[in-house]
């Protein structure tokens, strides 16, 4: 697999860590990390990533307010974003995936097999 | 005022019955005075017959002068007397009686002496003469005269009697009968009062009660004009605050329960995804191979770390299905095929554990949400699976009985003793538990089982027998009945076909040539109507135009593939625009191929058709 440059937004320091290691060790993919939504629409915007994976629950702007702030953002907007929830219920999903995100992962996520499912939902090779 | 009007029909009641009595009573007099009365006239009778016999007998004797005509003359004499003493005591101190007596002594003396005492000398024509002289019949005449005139009076006092008796008949008549309907007319106004006194306060309160009992905990009973009433009324109105109260204070205690088992759970997930993800990257091997001990702490960490993650899905899948916060959407489900995607899930599983799947399943539609009862029969057949031997089968069965739906698993497992049978689909219950700790799982698996299956309104069963195997039913009532219905109206005349085409004319054309060969022909001119179609009558193909109109073909077909069984519905796309396999991949449903609408493309249409329907 193509290595890629994904955002991880969240406000955990251990699964931001632990998501860097599976995506970058395990992945073979390079990492930016934010740790709240703000951070992120910033990072977002400087360094298009290929891909956003989003924390739902977050203090200050969450999940959905972040989304909605990177999709209202031109330089951003194209930017795929996968969110990651502890709620990870086929309504939820369907909520989610209508709020025109291109996915949704479960928490807790396997960091082994991570990579794998996020490029499945994004349809990377 | 109720007493007033018992004492009213008491008093009434008395008067008439005693009025009644009254007449009884005048009527036995007279009834035993007209008897008495015929007696008397019967001895007057007898009297004057006495006496009109006396002169006949004297008269016989004085023709024949033969001793032997002398005895009824003399019988006479002795009931003469016995016939004057009967009158005399009907009619004591009647100086016609006397009159009587003095009248016949006279006959007796004056006239039938001499006469008797002439024939018996010789001397006839002196009795001749006292015949004549008409001494004896005056005499004979007045007793008679006498004797009627008393009976005339005796038939007067009768008939007097009489008359009294039926003016009596019919007082008692008219006083019976104005008692009776005076009784009714009190009767029933006391019962209107009473109804409205009473009964009605009665039958408002039990309208509330049983307003109450129905649900309605806000219904309150109105005032009534009855102490006793007003009393339970207002023990009912207060029983049901404190219901609606306590009804309010468990609605939001399960609130918090709700929001309480949402929120805890979330909190567990955050540190748990750490937690599994740290160790999962060492146990994987992402920051270099470890030291064998090492190694299998690890895998005791990560195993335990994966058991807790289950155990809080569990735990709030549970909760939600519970308190029936989970959408539950049934729809029409292939029961073979549903067994199938079960038996797919868990093909890892049964292979690791050298277990094979057997799936049977008559064919057959069940009404259920799908999602649910993939899950509930996984967790059977997952159970299944663990608690077989290697080389053991584990059957998944759907068999239909009347109009129940029964889904079962099958083991040759080690069983279950009997006495954990009972309890065994309740949280953490024994048998589950100890399957928790030997083999990872979360002794929750049941429990969901059972409700996902009580949400269904059905039930869970299980029989068993320790060392043979064990055998777990889902039972859903009422599934069949509806789906083999439409199933069956499905199949009755020919295959149906839906054509979605937005253009009239062609529309008409299409299903007029496929009407042709029998095929029962629908249309649709745009995707909401094809829906619409799809929802009354399953079609077995799809005609679809590409372009529609508002919504267009690519959407039609997005949708009908949320649908269980449209999703494979064979297809024919009709279409003047070119298509790329991409673009015709994205209209897939079931078996789909493409016509393009040009020249000979009617035969062309028609003979797809036919052959994707097998004809």
């Amino acid at each position: 697999m193509a290595a890629r440059r994904i955002l991880v937004v969240d406000d955990e320091d251990d699964i931001r860590t632990v998501a860097r290691v599976a995506l970058e060790r395990v992945g073979g993919h390079t990492v930016l990390a934010a740790s709240s939504g703000a951070e992120g629409i910033e990072l977002a915007r400087r360094e298009r990533p290929d891909a956003i994976v989003l924390d739902m629950m977050m203090p200050g702007m969450d999940g959905p307010s972040t989304f909605r702030a990177l999709a209202d953002d031109a330089t951003t907007a194209d930017i795929p974003v996968v969110f990651l929830t502890a709620k990870a219920q086929a309504a939820d999903r369907v909520l989610l995936e209508g709020l025109g995100a291109a996915g949704v992962l479960a928490k807790p996520f396997d960091p082994l097999t991570l990579h794998t499912e996020l490029a499945a939902l994004l349809g990377w090779e | 005022m109720l007493r007033r009007a018992v004492l009213f029909e008491a008093i009434l009641m008395l008067t008439v019955i005693a009025a009644l009595m009254a007449t009884l009573v005048a009527y036995r007099g007279a009834s035993d005075r007209a008897s008495s009365a015929q007696e008397d006239l019967v001895r007057l009778y007898e009297l004057r017959n006495e006496a009109l016999d006396l002169e006949t007998g004297l008269r016989g004797y004085y023709i024949v002068e033969r001793e032997e005509f002398l005895e009824p003359y003399r019988a006479s004499i002795a009931e003469v007397e016995h016939a004057i003493a009967a009158v005399a005591s009907s009619f004591p101190g009647d100086r016609r009686v006397e009159g009587v007596r003095r009248i016949l002594g006279e006959w007796r003396n004056e006239f039938a002496a001499p006469i008797l005492e002439d024939l018996a000398a010789g001397r006839r024509d002196e009795a001749e003469y006292a015949f004549a002289s008409g001494a004896g019949k005056r005499r004979i005449d007045a007793v008679r005269d006498l004797t009627a005139d008393m009976v005339d009076e005796v038939r007067a006092e009768v008939r007097d009697r009489e008359e009294v008796v039926d003016g009596l008949t019919v007082l008692a008549t008219s006083l019976a009968v104005l008692g009776g309907v005076a009784f009714l007319v009190v009767s029933g106004l006391l019962i209107r009062r009473l109804d409205r006194a009473v009964s009605r306060p009665m039958r408002s309160l039990a309208e509330t009660a049983d307003r109450l009992g129905t649900g309605d905990l806000a219904a309150r009973s109105s005032a009534s004009g009855l102490a006793e009433v007003d009393v339970v009324a207002a023990a009912l109105d207060q029983m049901a605050e404190r219901l609606e109260t306590t009804v309010e204070e468990l609605r939001s205690l399960d609130r918090m329960k709700s929001e309480f088992v949402s929120v805890v759970s979330h909190e567990l997930r955050t540190p748990l995804t750490s937690i599994r993800g740290s160790l999962g990257l060492l146990q994987g091997g992402a920051f270099g191979d470890l030291p064998r001990d090492a190694s299998e702490m690890l895998d005791i960490a990560v195993s335990n770390t994966d058991r807790l993650v289950r155990l809080i899905n569990d735990i709030l899948d549970l909760e939600r299905i519970e308190a029936g916060h989970e959408t539950f959407e049934p729809v029409l489900v292939d029961a073979s095929e549903l067994l199938g995607q079960v038996a797919e899930g868990l093909a890892g599983a049964a292979d690791g554990a050298g277990v094979s799947l057997v799936v049977t399943a008559e064919g057959g539609i069940l009404v259920c949400d799908r999602d649910r009862m993939v899950q509930a029969m996984t967790n059977l057949a997952g159970n299944a699976i663990k608690f077989s031997d290697p080389g053991g089968t584990v059957w998944l069965e759907a068999a239909f009985d009347g109009d129940d739906v029964v889904l079962r698993v099958r083991d040759e497992g080690r069983g279950i003793p009997a006495d954990a049978l009972p309890s065994i689909f309740e949280r953490f219950s024994q048998v589950d538990a100890s399957d928790a700790r030997e083999r990872g799982g979360t002794g929750l698996g049941l429990a969901i089982v059972k409700t996902i299956a009580e949400r269904h309104g059905g039930r869970v069963d299980v029989t068993s027998t320790p060392g043979v195997g064990s055998t777990f039913s889902i039972v859903l009532p009422g599934s069949s009945g509806a789906s083999r219905a439409s199933e069956a109206r499905q199949h009755l005349g020919g295959p149906l076909v839906l054509v979605v085409e937005d253009d009239v004319d062609l529309r008409r054309v299409i299903g007029a040539q496929l009407a042709r060969h029998g095929l029962r022909v629908v249309e649709a001119a745009s995707a909401a109507a094809a829906i619409e179609r799809c929802a009354a009558d399953e079609p077995d193909l799809l005609v679809l135009d590409v372009r529609l109109g508002e919504e267009d073909g690519y959407s039609l077909v997005n949708r009908l593939r949320r649908h269980d069984r449209l999703r494979n519905v064979a297809t024919v796309i009709y279409t003047a625009y070119p298509l790329s396999a991409a673009d015709l991949d994205r209209l897939r449903l079931g078996e789909t191929r493409l016509v393009r609408k040009e020249e000979g493309a009617p035969d062309a249409l028609e003979q797809t058709a036919l052959e994707l329907l097998g004809r």
